[in-house]
This record gives C-alpha cells, sequence and structure tokens, in this order.
C-alpha cells in the first residue's frame, strides 16, 4: 500500500508484487472481478473480453484463409474454445513475419483506438489468453504468436509474442523494431502431450493449457511486458532487455487497434495440425 | 438466444467450368437446422449438367485424405425465372441444372431438427458435358438454438 499526502487529505493506494519484484497498483474497485481466469492482477479495466459460451458467438474472427470456429469439443473450465486450424495452407516464411499473415489463421477482435493518444484510461493494452496445443506435430513447422497492433494511415505498430514450440523447452520471442525477433525467454514444456486429434485414435481432452500474455504501450510504442504461464518478463527500460520499440512497417490498412492470436504452419500433413485459445481478454493497463 | 450464420459456399462471381468444391465449414457445428440456397444465373456449353451436393466428413479424417459422404436434404422450393415450386420438405438431393433449365433459377432446401448435422460440412459441385460453364452460388444459413 502507498500514501500520498495533499492539501486536501490522504490517498491510500493498494498494491501488489509482480513475480519480477515490481510494484503495481491495483485500481478500485477491483476490476479483476471481471477477469474470472486470468493470473494477472495489474489490468485496470477489460476492453472486450468475447465469450464463446453462447452458441450466438462473438466478434472474434478469423481472417485468415484457414478455419476458425467455437469449438465445442475441446472446453476450457465448462465453456467452449476457439480452435484455429491452417487444414492445408501453408505459409514459406522461417519465422512469423511482421504482420499477421492470412495464409494461416488470423484470429481478432478490433476496437478503435488511436495510436500515439495517451488515451482514457490507459494507452497501455494487454492481450491475454490460454492456449493449447491441441493437435500432434506442433513440435515442428508451426508459428504461434500473439499480437496487438494499430495504424496510424502510414505505418503499422505491432507488438508481438512468438511462443516457438518447434524446441524443447519452448522459446519466447518477441518482435523487434525491423523485424528481427528477440528471445526473452524460455519455458521447460513440450507441446506434445495430452494432444487431441481423432485421426490417429487420440482424444485427450483435458490437454495442457498455458496462459499467454502481451503489454504493449501504444502512445510510447514500446513493450511493456510478456507474461508465459507463472513466468513474467518485465520489457520496460529497467528490465533485462531495456526498453524495446515495437515494430512499424509502411502500411496504410485499417486505423484500428487490434487484439490477434496467429497460427499457421509452413507444410501440410496428412493430418491437420490445430490449436485452440480461451478465455480471450483485451485490457486496460 | 437464437442466432443465423450465413455462410457462402460458391459466389456468382466466376463463371465456373470445372468440378470442385468448397472450403468446410465447421462454423457450422453449434447449428441445429441449415438452410441451403443454390442459384443458377447463366450457363453454356454443350449437354452440360450441374449437380450441387451437401458432404459431411468423416472427423476421423483430414486433410488430403480425408472422406466425405454427401447426404440428402429437404426441398423447400424452387424458382426457375418466375414459376414457383413449393416443397413438402421431402428428402432428396439438389436438382441437376442442364442446359434446359430456366434461368435463373434458385433452389432452397434444408435440414430440419430431425436429421443431425455434422461438425465439418461443406458443399461440392460437379459439372458433366462438353465444355460446361455454370455461374451460380451456393450459401449455407445454419441456425442455433440455444
Amino acid at each position: 500500500m502507498s500514501s500520498t499526502v495533499t492539501s486536501t487529505g490522504t490517498t491510500l493506494t493498494l498494491q501488489y508484487t509482480d513475480p519480477n519484484s515490481k510494484v503495481h497498483n491495483l485500481p478500485h474497485p477491483l476490476l479483476q472481478q471481471l477477469l474470472p481466469f486470468t493470473r494477472s492482477f495489474s489490468a485496470k479495466g477489460v476492453i472486450a473480453a468475447p465469450d464463446l459460451s453462447p452458441a450466438s458467438g462473438s466478434d472474434l474472427y478469423n481472417d485468415g484463409a484457414g478455419v476458425g470456429f467455437r469449438d465445442t469439443d475441446i472446453m476450457f473450465n465448462g465453456r467452449p474454445s476457439f480452435r484455429m486450424c491452417p487444414q492445408q495452407t501453408t505459409i514459406g516464411l522461417s519465422s512469423p513475419g511482421r504482420t499477421a499473415n492470412t495464409s494461416g489463421c488470423v484470429t481478432k477482435i478490433r476496437r478503435v483506438n488511436l495510436v500515439g493518444t495517451a488515451g482514457i484510461p490507459s494507452n497501455v493494452f494487454g492481450w491475454e489468453q490460454w492456449i493449447r496445443w491441441t493437435s500432434n506435430n506442433n513440435n515442428a513447422a508451426v508459428f504461434t504468436t500473439a499480437s496487438v497492433y494499430d495504424r496510424d494511415g502510414t505505418n503499422v505498430f505491432i507488438g508481438r509474442l512468438w511462443v516457438d514450440t518447434t524446441l524443447d523447452p519452448m522459446i519466447l520471442k518477441i518482435l523487434q523494431n525491423g523485424g528481427n525477433y528477440l528471445q526473452i525467454g524460455s519455458y521447460n514444456t513440450s507441446v506434445a502431450q495430452g494432444t487431441y486429434q481423432p485421426e490417429t485414435g487420440i482424444a485427450d481432452r483435458a490437454g495442457s493449457w498455458n496462459y499467454v500474455k502481451l503489454v504493449v504501450d501504444m502512445y510510447n510504442k514500446v513493450y511493456v511486458s510478456v507474461q508465459f504461464n507463472e513466468v513474467f518478463v518485465d520489457l520496460s527500460a529497467a528490465g533485462p532487455f531495456g526498453l524495446q520499440t515495437l515494430d512499424s512497417t509502411p502500411d496504410t490498412g485499417s486505423r484500428v487497434l487490434h487484439f490477434s492470436t496467429e497460427f499457421s504452419q509452413t507444410n501440410s500433413l496428412s493430418t491437420e495440425r490445430f490449436i485452440n485459445m480461451a478465455q480471450p481478454v483485451a485490457t486496460f493497463e | 438466444m437464437t442466432k443465423r450464420i450465413t455462410l457462402v459456399a460458391n459466389s456468382t462471381l466466376n463463371p465456373v467450368t470445372t468440378s470442385g468444391n468448397s472450403r468446410e465449414f465447421p462454423e457450422l457445428s453449434g447449428c441445429k437446422r441449415l438452410l441451403i440456397f443454390v442459384t443458377v444465373t447463366a450457363t453454356s456449353g454443350s449437354g452440360q449438367t450441374l449437380n450441387v451436393n451437401l458432404e459431411y466428413r468423416d472427423p476421423a479424417t483430414s486433410q488430403a485424405t480425408a472422406q466425405y459422404v454427401r447426404v440428402q436434404t429437404r426441398i423447400v422450393g424452387i424458382n426457375a425465372n418466375g414459376v414457383y415450386t413449393t416443397g413438402g420438405y421431402s428428402l432428396g438431393t439438389v436438382d441437376q441444372v442442364t442446359s434446359a433449365t430456366a434461368l435463373p433459377w434458385t433452389e432452397c432446401r434444408a435440414l430440419t431438427d430431425t436429421e443431425l448435422l455434422a461438425n465439418i460440412v461443406r458443399v461440392s459441385w460437379v459439372l458433366a458435358g462438353s465444355t460446361p460453364s455454370f455461374t451460380f452460388s451456393v450459401s449455407l444459413v445454419g441456425e442455433t438454438e440455444e
């Protein structure tokens, strides 16, 4: 708890310490009640939390050539999840690239919020979700990324976390300005466990779910933090990697804030590769 | 809340000259009922025919070796260039369109609560005859109930 004394009185602020020993103010009232499945408690508010429970669906939408759909076969915490399956579509890249590749699956929601403005309540945005690498063969030739991006009419500004599942342990990377990926951590687990693949008679519906959160500052156009399960990576100036600028390239596309999760493959197998995401939440931080 | 999902399996944007199929529509997996609209606006060739089919995929197969079956649907109605035929919801397949069919031609078919809609659905079309060409659309309207 912190206190601020002014001429009109004393303000008390509740605080919590994250896994990196960084102190965050807790908003009042405690908004994490709106995030029932989150592992993060720093959000100032919820921008969108697409609910996949009703068959009427949500505005979560796959903008890619693969298929993306509300999945009642693979449930998360009693609710349907969202499956992304490139089917036989492929991309010819050695990394996820600099922009969302619509030759795979690009699952997104959009909310208009101008880039470069100090918005209210915040210009810092979070994109969190739970991800399960559901099928077999996600330990090779696939790209899984979570992105927050926006455009100003001239350029696109992209923050992207790449969870590289082709390595064991998995590697966490962020897209740097200029198009390179920087390794920011690793995580000692593998996607080749608890899979679900009817074609091969495997029907594990429990799976292994991973918490993924990316936080970016769209006013200063820099990364803020990444969290993968319990591992928190501070990407501020005080963090181990110093200040990391969002990638930007010329792009006159739609000027809207995108919260997006992408999944693509570089080759097509005789059985489908697919992943599921659940409880996606876009936040103010 | 009931919701209807509209999906376009093929549009009239370009004439079709070879047999083919739509992508799969797993988005329909939450639906209990389905309407299928087939509209043909133009054709050319000699002795040409068009058959449109609704197909279900066996979920234990996928990708290039996926196995599909063709299923019957119920006739709702036909509009053959202004000549209306109301359907009796009997089971059958989409009418074959030939060079003699009055265009524009629209057929509406349905899957009702009586039938079971598969998780993985697609539409296929089979063209035959000499240099067949058909300009047609196929749209699917799924209805959820929850």
